[in-house]
């Protein structure tokens, strides 16, 4: 018989029962999108509800400066100050790249070490169970090959495994992107696949999930409708027929 | 023609009753020929009423300050240490960096993100416009030495630099001395800076069979090409001295 995995609950209740019972404890999950589709919005709830069980959080912001995406979030019931500094540890990575003195456009393959030892090394110091780099796109965008990208993920996602780190890896998907991510490595290497997206219908922009893959669980493959809420992230079905997926 | 003393004994005869006001000069020596040690006895010898600033690239500011005293040159001039700037912004932070890449990021560091203030790239160009632009009229400045400059910018911002130096000593009543150790750099960066000062002096410690035979030379005295000569010269408790005439 199957060894069921243990699981880490998104928090997310809809999202769960999507999972059947949260993501597999120690997947590395690509949440990918276009702008504006709520990648963010989902990983750092993700975060809060992991902080508010005592779960340390880690968040690496890449494109954003972390602080100013805390103002932002502010607005939600569920997140309070006292979190962020309880449970959540934000890190701007380019305090990273410049303290290890990465200021080349593209990186080496010690560079690409150097980041997966110190991130690796924040993980264990601080007994963080669940990470989120937003985005990894970015960060791929400096490595620019293939292979370094999928060293640099496939690498990074086995020492946080073996941490028994759940991650999660926001995904910018341009337009011009086929498939699932950017450089197409990124999904091939993931363990799980959330798909965010825009649709539109009679003239309403709706915001959609639909969980694509993820490893050690069955789920469903349906499309929802995801709503930001002042209480957190809503999901419903999607009911059937009209509308574009854009 | 109005004159400031040089402060080397026999020297001034030699110019005009010493530098005239407004001008530039470039003193430049083969190592150890004393150039670093004329430029001390030359701001140590500054007037009451010019506001004397000695700008250094190499030396600490008590070694200045102490080598002045053996001389009983004064010491009230301010001392600007270009050099002490550059180690504490620039080779202090590759330091930092080779430790952090070697060991990993402290996690005190991590823990206090917004803190880390990244400090603005260090132009020493800008940071020495900026300390010229401060010097009240009439002034005395010295800047040792240029080969700090031109070993660490690009040749053609400091030339560009060294015009605007020039032109403020111009019109603003003062008086300037540049050092460079000859021999280092191509004719273009040499013939560069001899185009753009008033005065040249050189120093010059030629090894002979029974020790050194020491030439001091005027080599450019713009509008007064009489004053052009070959002298020798020699160490005193007082500092250097010019003897006679070839």
């Amino acid at each position: 018989m199957e060894k069921v995995r243990e699981r880490c609950l998104t928090g997310i209740e809809a999202l769960d029962n999507i999972l059947n019972g949260g993501i597999p404890k120690g997947n590395t999950v690509l949440i990918t999108g276009s702008a504006g589709t709520g990648k963010t919005t989902l990983s750092i709830e993700f975060l809060v509800h992991g902080a508010m069980k005592g779960e340390k959080g880690l968040y690496i912001s890449v494109t954003e400066a972390s602080e100013k995406l805390l103002e932002n979030l502010i607005v939600y019931d569920f997140f309070s100050k006292e979190m962020i500094q309880k449970g959540i540890i934000f890190i701007d990575i380019p305090e990273i790249y410049e303290k290890l003195g990465m200021n080349k456009l593209q990186f080496s393959m010690e560079d690409i070490n150097l980041l997966i030892e110190n991130i690796v090394k924040i993980v264990t110091e601080f007994n963080v169970k669940r990470v989120v780099i937003d985005s990894i796109t970015s960060i791929c965008y400096r490595l620019q090959t293939e292979e370094k990208i999928m060293e640099f993920i496939l690498r990074l996602s086995k020492a946080l495994s073996e941490l028994g780190c759940t991650t999660f890896l926001v995904s910018e998907l341009l337009p011009s992107a086929k498939g699932y991510s950017q450089y197409g490595v990124e999904e091939a290497v993931s363990d799980g696949i959330i798909l965010l997206g825009n649709l539109e219908r009679r003239g309403d922009l709706l915001r959609t999930l639909r969980v694509v893959k993820m490893r050690g669980t069955s789920h469903s493959r349906a499309t929802y409708v995801l709503d930001i809420t002042s209480i957190g992230i809503l999901l419903v079905p999607l009911l059937k027929g009209g509308g574009e997926l854009i | 023609m109005n004159s400031v003393p040089t402060g080397v004994e026999n020297l001034d005869s030699a110019l005009i009753s010493g530098i005239p006001i407004g001008y530039t000069v470039l003193l430049s020596g083969t190592p150890g020929s004393g150039i670093e040690l004329f430029a001390k006895q030359f701001i140590g010898s500054h007037l009451p009423e010019e506001d004397a600033t000695y700008i250094t690239t190499t030396e600490k500011t008590e070694d200045i300050i102490n080598t002045m005293k053996d001389f009983n040159w004064k010491t009230d001039i301010k001392i600007v240490n270009l050099g002490e700037e550059f180690y504490r912004r620039v080779l202090e932070k590759e330091i930092f960096i080779s430790k952090y890449r070697e060991e990993g990021i402290p996690a005190s560091e991590i823990l206090r993100p917004h803190k880390f203030h990244i400090e603005k790239e260090l132009d020493i160009l800008t940071l020495l416009t900026y300390e010229i632009s401060m010097l009240k009229s009439p002034f005395r400045l010295v800047l040792d030495s240029l080969d700090f400059l031109f070993s660490n910018e690009e040749n053609s911002r400091v030339i560009s630099t060294l015009r605007t130096i020039k032109s403020h000593t111009q019109y603003r009543q003062g008086v300037s001395l540049f050092t460079l150790v000859t021999t280092l750099y191509p004719s273009i960066v040499q013939s560069g800076v001899e185009e753009i000062v008033d005065i040249i002096l050189t120093m010059e410690n030629i090894r002979t069979q029974t020790g050194f035979d020491r030439i001091f030379t005027i080599k450019k005295f713009r509008n007064h090409p009489e004053k052009v000569g070959i002298f020798k010269y020699n160490f005193s408790k007082n500092g250097i001295i010019i003897q006679k005439i070839f």
